[in-house]
């Protein structure tokens, strides 16, 4: 080859390149910005993309609530995430967005017309009736239609939005609308696992992976006899790599399968945290490619475990843009919410807690369902005081609510920390106008903190009280029982309830 | 013609013909050509900065060559050549790296932080370590549907000292994935040298820790990087195992073009410069 030849081949590649870049015309070329100043035009060209990706979301969502979502936030109801590119991510949604902005002034409990605060008094004591009927009237509709249906077989769908007795005790309200089918009386570890089988049968390309959890059945036994059923190809045990383990479901993904990881303990998850915060969760956005999996992540105190295996780590998923948070509290919304989190194309953080694995028992359908994501559960109507909580928060409310009957209490259950149902949440408040945010974890950057000044934020008008937050201890999770108790926010329910009855 | 290769380096041509030899030095002088049109660019405004691979296309573009069309790679932030390789159209590429909405992310990523399914290869993270476990799923997935694929995933030598090059290797081994980590060992992490990075003698004697096995070659010649993956991708499918390539190479320019290269001993560099993987 003579350098004569070498030069052709240079020309003809330094053609290609200008004839490519004559391709990227000039409107869309930025214009040779030599200073700082026109330099900054190049950023400012991103900006504006991204302002205009914002008000798309605003449109589509219906005002606030889901911005913090952009990029992920499709799964239930359109299904195609990573298949639908990058616009339409922020189309109409899953049905969570909050309502329009204009609700603030005319939605449920508040009266058509009004927003000043100044006219708050004309609504503050509404009659409950009135306000029950606007909560009807915004209670969310039935979503069987809009679930996404992966394989071929019919997914029922649970849709007891409006409440049910989650363990026990009469309710006030509505039994749950549950599939048609027999239901049995299961314990919340059952339930999981249950969810979790219907969905491996269901998934022919779903697998299963953490540490111990084949032969030996994982820590708490979710997965025992899974290796029997579905084979060691699809149920693996784990070296201690969590990070990779969560990297491997991302691969998986690539390649169209589905994947559970089970961290053995959700303390553990520091040790996968770049994965999911920022591979996981900003995949899509990034480049649209979905991240199918969920993280199912043991969690919670009240079993003298220490500081690493009693953390309540949720709030720093629910900071996390791309990611799902669901948090059970019960065993029909353990399974239903799991099935759900399998059949979302999108990253799903699971949180079972440890304390209420056995401890609770309550009817499951014994269909495969889902419990829909982004959608609260009102666990019991009441007049006085709204707790809005999750997790072991709502068996602590309801222990409490039934020990004291002269006290009429609203309570919330959100089951899904990102994204929030804020329609749920705002009815809930216009119910008695007296809120306490009630959680597990600790205080300070909490669910509760995100919650409490969403509601101040919207719902000043609705307000006879200041909302009071209910959390454990700014400390680590300490080992001894009875420090223990201390630390946990339901040795303080007591005193939060009494200062709010006080308004 | 054999002249010309004798007479540029004293090259070993591989039973590779003619025609062959003039594909690979296509492959390998486009994305060279490419980042020089691109600092030009980078020089009047109209392209945002990224990290060049100005001294490591061999690597790129010869791995990517080795690899089937339809194969995961997930490369890192200097591999232009594989984003040439898979053919991906060079001005979409120039507007993802204006930002602009026409560009593979939308604006929402810079240079190379991105990837394509189209093309099977997955966006880099900065992070850099957590792209090794990605090739894990990927390697698992070829494993469990029993197709004749690997998966290729670049990291850096700085990239090997973080805990998820163990995690990675680890796994992969454990569950004889067929995933190629390549190593690029380019000098530099950033301005901190090798010195200070590790203390074994050479990175793919990591190999042997794992149970897995690994070669270190020159990655400024592109006949040995491509002839190399080829056996080494062979290798990872038929007998369903890892392997670990240590590509020895050199970054000739900045971190990135405003941090320049201070820090870098001019020696090292004109050493370097006379093995420049494009002069044939």
């Amino acid at each position: 080859m003579t350098d004569e030849r070498i030069g052709r081949i240079h020309d003809e590649i330094r053609q290609y390149i200008e004839s490519e870049l004559a391709a990227v015309s000039s409107d869309t070329m930025v214009v040779a910005p030599d200073t700082a100043a026109e330099l900054r035009d190049v950023y400012a060209g991103e900006l504006r993309a991204g302002e205009e990706l914002q008000a798309e979301v605003g449109e589509a969502s219906g005002g606030e609530g889901l911005g913090g979502n952009v990029g992920s936030s499709d799964g239930v109801g359109s299904g195609s995430q990573g298949e639908t590119g990058l616009r339409s991510e922020t189309g109409p949604s899953d049905g969570v967005g909050s309502p329009a902005e204009a609700d603030t002034s005319g939605g449920a409990g508040t009266p058509a017309g009004t927003g000043s605060p100044y006219e708050r008094s004309t609504f503050r004591r509404r009659p409950v009736r009135e306000v029950a009927k606007s909560i009807a009237m915004a209670a969310p509709v039935p979503v069987a239609t809009a679930v996404p249906v992966p394989e071929s077989a019919p997914v029922a769908v649970s849709t007891q939005a409006n409440a049910s007795s989650p363990v026990t005790m009469s309710m006030p309200v509505a039994p749950p609308q549950v599939p048609a089918g027999p239901v049995s009386e299961k314990r919340l570890l059952d339930a999981v696992r249950e969810g979790l089988r219907q969905s491996m049968q269901h998934h022919a390309q779903l697998i299963l992976m953490g540490q111990d959890i084949a032969e030996y059945g994982g820590a708490f036994k979710i997965t025992e006899g899974f290796l029997e059923e579905f084979g060691k190809e699809r149920v693996r045990n784990t070296p201690l790599c969590e990070s990779a383990i969560v990297g491997c479901t991302l691969g998986l993904s690539l390649e169209g399968y589905k994947s559970v990881m089970e961290m053995q303990f959700a303390d553990f998850v520091t040790s996968g945290f770049t994965q999911i915060v920022n591979n996981l969760a900003k995949i899509h956005y990034r480049w649209g490619q979905k991240a199918d999996t969920v993280i199912r992540m043991p969690t919670g105190a009240g079993v003298g475990a220490g500081p690493f295996h009693s953390q309540s780590n949720e709030a720093w998923f629910m900071h996390t843009p791309g990611l799902k948070v669901v948090y059970p509290s019960t065993p029909e919304d353990a399974k239903g919410l799991l099935i759900a989190a399998i059949n979302d194309p999108n990253p799903v953080l699971y949180f079972e807690h440890k304390m209420l694995y056995r401890s609770i028992s309550g009817p499951v359908p014994e269909a495969y369902y889902e419990t829909p994501i982004g959608k609260a559960r009102r666990v019991r109507a009441g007049e006085d005081i709204t707790i809005i909580t999750y997790g072991a928060g709502v068996h602590w409310a309801i222990e409490y609510a039934e020990a004291h009957k002269d006290i009429s209490f609203e309570i919330l259950d959100l089951r899904t920390l990102l994204p929030l149902d804020y329609e749920a949440i705002r009815a809930a408040v216009g119910v008695t106008g007296k809120v306490l945010v009630l959680h597990e974890d600790t205080l300070t950057g909490g669910v509760g903190a995100e919650v409490a000044a969403w509601i101040g934020e919207h719902c000043f008008a609705l307000l006879d009280a200041p909302v009071l937050r209910c959390a454990s201890l700014d400390t680590p999770v300490p080992f001894n029982i009875e420090l223990e108790r201390n630390f946990l926010a339901k040795s303080r329910l007591d005193g939060f309830v009494r200062r709010l009855t006080a308004y | 013609m054999d002249g010309f290769y004798n007479y540029r380096m004293n090259f070993d041509r591989k039973n590779f013909n003619n025609d062959e030899l003039i594909h690979f030095y296509r492959s390998i002088l486009l994305p060279r050509m490419i980042e020089e049109k691109m600092l030009l660019l980078l020089r009047q405004g109209k392209i945002s900065k990224w990290f060049s691979g100005i001294g490591q296309e061999a690597i790129a573009a010869g791995a990517a060559m080795a690899m089937e069309a339809d194969e995961w790679i997930m490369p890192l932030h200097r591999n232009l050549g594989v984003f040439t390789t898979r053919k991906m159209p060079l001005a979409r590429l120039f507007l993802q790296w204006q930002g602009s909405q026409d560009g593979y992310s939308k604006g929402r990523e810079r240079s190379f932080h991105f990837g394509s399914k189209e093309y099977a290869i997955c966006g880099m993270i900065s992070h850099l370590g957590p792209q090794l476990g990605i090739a894990d799923g990927v390697g698992l997935a070829y494993k469990l549907g029993k197709k004749k694929k690997a998966a290729l995933v670049f990291t850096g030598e700085g990239g090997t000292s973080e805990g998820d090059f163990h995690e990675a290797l680890n796994t992969a081994s454990v569950w004889d994935l067929p995933v190629i980590f390549l190593v690029e060992n380019n000098g530099y992490a950033l301005s901190t040298p090798v010195s200070e990075q590790y203390r074994c003698e050479s990175l793919v004697y990591k190999a042997e820790g794992y149970g897995m096995q690994g070669v270190r070659i020159d990655g400024n010649n592109i006949l040995t990087v491509y002839d190399t993956l080829r056996g080494v991708r062979e290798y990872c499918i038929k007998y369903q195992r890892p392997y670990l390539v240590e590509c020895m190479t050199f970054r000739m320019r900045g971190h990135e073009e405003a941090s320049g290269l201070k820090y870098v001993p001019p020696s090292l560099l004109e050493d370097w410069g006379r093995k420049d993987p494009d002069e044939f």
